[in-house]
């Protein structure tokens, strides 16, 4: 009687699975067409046969092929994420690139260019009254050079933070949605195909806008943790982050007037700006944090154009303050030329200005000396243009040289962002095509899939070594 | 490449083209298209090994545009060079993972061996 009803229980639990396995196979004729969607297959296996501990043998679904779709998912997800990075930041970085020119013919560069080919004439004539108007008018262009950028750099930050509120906003929008498919999935939906590709086009959407680790639950649901450590969903839980631009209070802020850094805050408060480093978040995060700031200041950054700024306008109020206008008697001191808010080293490109009180008249070319020198406060100025001392330089680099180097790495950083782009592009395509091509494949099939892709691929590798190493050799040629 | 002798920046664009085929071709991998590239980048390397004879001339002197080709061709090399490399960690991440569902970790934290898993397999 005892092996009559293993016998029935184990024929049973058979059609059971196979059951199941037609359903699988009903679900992808009718998802054929449906984007995103990955073919299921029932993986029947032997199960252990031992009577006399009441191992009753048969088949059951097994659980690799679906560890395999899984992986291939989350291989996906992982190039969606660095696809999204590099896209915003490439994005951001063609913004802020046309305020950096490199050729020197426009912008900050031609206005230095200018103002010192200004203080060139004058100091040939140190008493002409047209050339001392020229100064004056290359200055004023100067500061609004500065100001341009400044602007420029503005506006990309506030382009910036009006984006990280949408992608938060999305972020949640899409967190949401993960909740509701974890209830569904808990209230009977566990083996509903349609479900699983609604959560997993979540999830890959989501992967676009920010890292994120997902884990599978047993009861079928998802949790969702942003950097791998902080939750998102988690169950039937929403846990929705914020972006915020308020100063905290540690550390504390170096620079006054100036704005303060991105954050992004989990919903109990925590800071996890630190966790989001990919996907377009990530990106915009890089951009407002890490490329702006450094570049034009925040609380925590004197920013590169501000040190530019306050280094040009100090130097050569420097200069002529420290020289005369007339020899008097009393000789008339000069005045400087340049004025800029002094109480944030974070706002010197934006609040840079002529001063009210200088004018063509009362521009100090005298150097009283010793020795006196008629132009020599003009002559000092013309040398900005090629230092030979320390103090007319900004470590080590002319004004023109340092603006030149801050042109250089925008440029630079936004050439390895659109090369990485690209490539990504590439790569989410492929993890795209190999999800689909291991979909449905047996593992004897997919054993000899692998074998033949390693061959072909080592074929391929040595090949592309042997072209590499030649091409190496007709560029040493031409080195 | 007819009967004439092809100028040496012609190689490269050659040479370049061939490589932007094998690029789409790496984009989706598979044993049959990879099989496929290999041809192409046979003849590839075919173009620069008459390139490299006809740079070896002592009369030759590389334009500004064939300089420019080289590091095209270059860039191109290593994009495809990196994007086979991408789904082959792919295939070696998911053999290792599934050693490690089937036949669990040694000691060490490693994936199961092989025999491990050929009896997981056999199990199963």
């Amino acid at each position: 009687m005892s092996n009559l009803l293993t016998s029935l229980i184990s024929t049973a639990q058979a059609l059971g699975v196979f059951e199941r396995a037609l359903e699988v196979s009903q679900n992808n004729v009718a998802n054929v067409s449906t984007p995103g969607y990955a073919a299921q297959r029932m993986l029947l296996h032997a199960a252990e046969f031992d009577p006399s501990t009441g191992l009753i043998g048969g088949v059951q679904a097994g659980e690799i092929e679906t560890a395999r779709n899984l992986y291939a998912e989350q291989n996906v997800r992982r190039q969606c994420e660095s696809l999204g990075y590099y896209t915003e930041l490439a994005h951001s970085l063609a913004a802020v690139e046309s305020y950096f020119d490199v050729t020197g013919q426009q912008g900050i560069p031609a206005a230095l260019s200018n103002l010192f080919q200004a203080f060139s004439a004058w100091s040939v004539e140190p008493g002409s009254l047209p050339a001392r108007e020229q100064v004056m008018q290359r200055a004023g262009e100067l500061a609004d050079a500065f100001h341009q950028v400044a602007e420029g750099m503005a506006r990309a930050a506030t382009d910036a933070d009006r984006q990280l509120r949408q992608t938060v906003d999305k972020i949640n929008q899409i967190g949401q949605q993960l909740y509701e498919y974890n209830v569904a999935r808990r209230s009977g939906g566990m083996d509903d195909a349609g479900l699983d590709t609604k959560i997993h086009a979540a999830l890959e959407e989501l992967s676009e806008l920010v890292n994120i680790s997902v884990l599978h639950q047993t009861d079928g649901s998802v949790t969702v943790l942003i950097g791998g450590q902080s939750p998102l969903v988690i169950g039937a839980s929403l846990y929705r982050i914020s972006v915020q631009f308020d100063l905290p209070a540690d550390p504390p802020p170096i620079y006054a007037a100036a704005p303060a850094p991105a954050r992004i805050v989990a919903s109990e408060g925590r800071d996890i700006t630190s966790l989001v480093n990919q996907g377009s978040l990530g990106g915009l995060l890089e951009m407002r944090n890490q490329v702006l700031a450094p570049l034009a200041g925040d609380a925590y950054h004197a920013g590169d154009l501000n040190l530019l700024a306050k280094a040009v306008a100090d130097r050569i109020n420097e200069l002529l303050t420290n020289g005369w206008v007339s020899e008097g008697p009393p000789p008339a001191s000069g005045v400087p030329l340049f004025t800029y808010n002094p109480a944030s080293d974070a706002v010197v490109a934006q609040t840079l200005a002529l001063n009210p009180a200088a004018n063509a008249q009362n521009l100090a070319a005298i150097s009283p000396g010793p020795p006196y020198v008629g132009n020599g406060v003009a002559l000092q100025l013309a040398e900005l243009a090629e230092p030979r001392r320390q103090q007319d330089m900004i470590n080590g680099y002319s004004y023109a040289a340092f603006f030149g180097r801050l042109a250089g790495s925008v440029g630079s950083r936004l050439a390895d962002a659109e090369a990485y782009r690209a490539f990504r592009a590439d790569t989410t395509a492929q993890a795209r095509e190999l999800r689909q091509q291991l979909s449905g494949v047996s593992l004897d099939q997919e054993a000899i899939l692998i074998l033949q892709f390693q061959r072909a691929y080592q074929a391929n590798a040595k090949m592309l070594s042997l072209l590499g190493e030649l091409t190496e050799a007709v560029l040493g040629m031409i080195r | 490449m007819s009967g004439e002798i092809a100028m040496p920046v012609e190689h490269l664009v050659e040479a370049q083209q061939l490589l932007q085929k094998v690029q789409a071709l790496a984009a989706a991998p598979s044993p049959a298209r990879l099989e496929k590239s290999q041809s192409l980048l046979e003849e590839a390397l075919r173009q620069m090994q008459l390139l490299r004879t006809q740079t070896s001339e002592p009369d030759f002197q590389p334009t500004p545009a064939f300089a420019a080709a080289a590091q095209t061709l270059q860039r191109q090399l290593q994009h495809t060079q990196r994007l086979l490399e991408q789904a082959n960690l792919f295939f070696e991440g998911w053999v290792r993972l599934k050693a490690s569902l089937i036949g669990g970790y040694d000691a060490h934290g490693n994936p199961a061996p092989a025999e491990e898993i050929r009896r997981g397999l056999a199990e199963a």
